[in-house]
């Protein structure tokens, strides 16, 4: 592998310095890893520019599970490419691909402004905040107000902050911030605003050499509006690549979350210092004005006394937030698998995505489900003398089967061990749930057999994704209507949530006994009875399954789970090709 | 009579042995959440995902719903045999190795497993089949209310009836 990345990276260089386009026919050894292309489209077949995108490791179809790649799409009207190449370095196996939407054009790029140690920004502020109150003047916000409360753009916000990114302290912006945040605690006495506690927070969160002032932008904007976090995370990605920094916008922003309630300590101490610095300075100030100056030393160790607990809510709150905006302005996590391209295209109808899926999706779980809520309306018919009669010959029916099968000298080897081995499962939980006699059939492909009887794929509702390699299966997918759906296979309610269904690829195992379902009496609707009468197919098997998980191949929500995703994305998934990418 | 007196008694006992023990791993599993408390090795091998907490508080629904459900069925057994209502009852009784199974296929998954934990109900509960096979012989094409149903029947109307008690108004 380290060879292919070494091939790789040179390939990589190689194609950068030809301005990351295509090399020829595309670049060939770029492709020898694991790789995606991705495309994110308009309706009408444009693409979308400056989204960012993220590729992470499967999460159930939703943001925040492990990343291994994330970045701004670039492809754009006038490019050669359609797609944008991401790399997987070692991981090979399926990825999920999400997007943040909004995107915006930059602002330029702008250089650094002059650094000034910690000690002294903080002794500056200080100075400002006690030479304002000795004035008493009132604080023309157009000076002092502090970006936190100016109007100023994202892409502005956050170029200033990338500009100062780490590990540059001093900024006049910061400063103001901080003197504006500290005027309103000491001065206006607004110290049960949650809001004062954030701006303070952030401005000292950006003495974090790891942090910087580029957490303190990021605060900045979320806290004003969560949904400028795709515009927040291109800026990043973008200006930063151009700074020829590694860092991460989306990774960043995540990890912010976790680190602002990691910095609370931190960060109470050096407001400490800072009210410390802006005690003595306005002590200096006794003489003027007594009275006046006792008040505001009695202030602050008011808010001294009551910095770390709020800084610690202020913090809890910047939290939610960041995590509010990164989960609920992505778009829904699309699975790939490495070698492919997908193309996200927004719709102008919303779709209704039932599958298929690589995985299991947690919006296949159904919360609203109980195993003691009704059968539902229609699923079930009222009980009667024959179905009674069916439950009361079950012993002698099912006896009687299970002799003839075992004396067929063609019931196979996987059937007739589970049949021997457990004959009181065989017989009370496998040859009881059919209606008659089952037959064995084989699994795959049989030249002896018409294609249209072979059995290659069948199909299974479950409730939870652990159920999904269970032993009763159908070879037809589930109809539409839960209540039919329960009422032909018999499926009581306390038995299956039923929020997706399995496609697997069968043989293994080599047979099957396939057969008319029978009845169930209902626990939850007493003197009601599911009625079967549809086709199931039993697979023998052990305790961890009638099949892998590798024969697991598509996962869907059932029609009836009112959880299946409805969005305005579809995804197109082919088989990725070398030239159509930006390498 | 004995006979199937002491059979419906051996149901009555069963089902509450089995509650208890469902009721002990609802018990432990949710411990096991609460506290860290490993599970006991019985019981891993078991459940279908252990690892997942997610997985287990499902679990906890499943087996809550079984306890419930058992105990429902005990009392409308005792409540069809206080009224002699025999082949009701038997259905019941009968049910038990097959339903009880499938509704912790969610837990235990849908193959034969060992366990004293918690025993596969078609196993645990086999020797109710077994017994009732003996005081209520049939065959397939018996009728719906066999000799021997009827004659229990009238044994618990006219001469005695250990479950009178449990007739509801």
């Amino acid at each position: 592998m380290n060879q292919i990345t070494s091939e790789y990276q040179k390939a990589q260089e190689l194609a950068s310095s030809e301005g990351g386009r295509d090399v020829a026919d595309g670049c060939r050894h770029c492709h020898d890893g694991n790789w995606i292309h991705l495309r994110y489209e308009y309706p009408d077949e444009q693409a979308v520019t400056d989204t960012l995108y993220v590729v992470q490791k499967p999460n159930g179809g939703e943001p925040g599970g492990e990343v291994i790649a994330e970045g701004v799409l670039t492809v754009s009207e006038l490019s050669k490419h359609r797609y944008i190449h991401v790399d997987l370095g070692d991981y090979d196996g399926e990825v999920e691909v999400f997007f943040f939407d909004d995107p915006t054009e930059p602002v330029p790029f702008e250089e650094p402004a002059p650094v000034e140690d910690e000690r002294n920004w903080l002794e500056r502020a200080a100075e400002s905040v006690a030479s304002s109150i000795a004035s008493g003047a009132e604080w023309t916000w157009g000076t002092l107000q502090g970006d936190f409360n100016e109007n100023m753009s994202t892409s502005q916000i956050i170029t200033n902050a990338i500009v100062t990114a780490v590990p540059v302290v001093d900024q006049v912006a910061d400063l103001r911030d901080l003197i504006a945040n500290s005027k309103l605690l000491i001065r206006d006495k607004r110290y049960d605003e949650i809001g004062v506690w954030v701006g303070v927070f952030a401005c000292l969160i950006g003495l974090v050499p790891s942090l910087g002032s580029l957490a303190k932008g990021v605060i900045k904007i979320i806290w004003k509006n969560v949904s400028e976090i795709g515009r927040v995370l291109v800026y990043i990605n973008k200006a930063l690549h151009r700074t020829g920094m590694r860092v991460n916008g989306y990774r960043f922003v995540t990890k912010l979350a976790d680190d602002v309630v990691d910095q609370v300590g931190f960060v109470s101490q050096k407001f400490d210092e800072f009210l410390n610095l802006t005690a003595q300075k306005v002590s200096l100030l006794k003489n003027l004005t007594p009275g006046f100056v006792e008040d505001v030393l009695e202030t602050i160790e008011k808010v001294r006394g009551m910095a770390s607990h709020n800084f610690e809510a202020a913090a809890q709150a910047i939290k939610k937030r960041i995590l509010k905006a990164t989960s609920g302005y992505a778009t829904r996590a699309f699975s790939v698998l490495p070698g492919h391209s997908v193309t996200i295209r927004r719709v102008t109808d919303m779709v209704i995505n039932y599958g298929p899926y690589r995985h299991w999706q947690k919006t296949m779980d159904r919360p609203s489900w109980s195993p003691s809520l009704p059968e539902p309306k229609g699923s079930t018919v009222p009980d009667n003398a024959e179905f009674q009669a069916f439950r009361k010959a079950s012993h002698a029916r099912i006896s009687k089967w299970y002799d003839e099968l075992l004396s067929d000298p063609d019931l196979p080897d996987s059937i007739r061990k589970v049949a021997i081995t457990s004959p009181d499962f065989f017989k009370k939980n496998i040859l009881s749930s059919f209606a008659e006699k089952p037959v064995i059939k084989p699994l795959g492909k049989d030249k002896n057999i018409p294609s249209e009887d072979q059995i290659n794929e069948l199909y299974r509702v479950i409730g939870k994704e652990e159920n999904q390699t269970g032993g009763f299966w159908s070879r037809s997918r589930p109809s539409n209507s839960e209540a039919e759906w329960r009422r032909e296979n018999a499926v009581r309610q306390d038995w299956n949530a039923a929020g997706a269904y399995v496609v697997a690829e069968v043989p293994p195992p080599d047979h099957a006994l396939v057969g008319k379902i029978g009845p169930q009496s209902s626990k939850n609707s007493p003197g009601e009875v599911l009625p079967g009468g549809g086709e199931q197919v039993w697979l023998p098997g052990t305790k961890a399954g009638a099949v892998s998980p590798d024969q697991i191949k598509e996962y869907y929500h059932t029609y009836w789970n009112d959880r299946t995703p409805v969005e305005p994305l579809r995804s197109i998934r082919n088989a990725g090709k070398i030239g159509e990418c930006d390498l | 009579m004995k006979r199937t007196i002491e059979a419906f008694e051996l149901v009555e006992f069963l089902i509450q042995e089995y509650r208890s023990k469902v009721l002990n791993v609802k018990d432990i599993i949710s411990d096991h959440l609460r506290t860290g408390k490993p599970l006991p090795q019985d019981l891993h091998r078991v459940l279908l995902n252990p690892a997942s907490s997610d997985y287990l508080r499902s679990c906890i629904g499943a087996l809550e719903y079984v306890e419930n459900e058992l105990l429902k069925d005990l009392n409308r057994m005792r409540n069809y045999l206080a009224q002699a209502e025999v082949g009701d009852a038997l259905l019941i009784a009968i049910s038990f190795s097959k339903d009880v199974f499938r509704s912790l296929g969610t837990v235990v998954g849908e193959y034969p497993y060992e366990s004293n934990i918690l025993p596969p109900a078609y196993d645990f509960f086999s020797k109710i089949d077994d017994e009732m096979m003996v005081v209520f012989p049939r065959d397939i094409d018996s009728p719906l209310d066999t000799k021997e149903e009827i004659d229990f029947a009238n044994y618990l109307r006219n001469v005695h009836n250990p479950w009178a008690k449990y007739a509801k108004p």
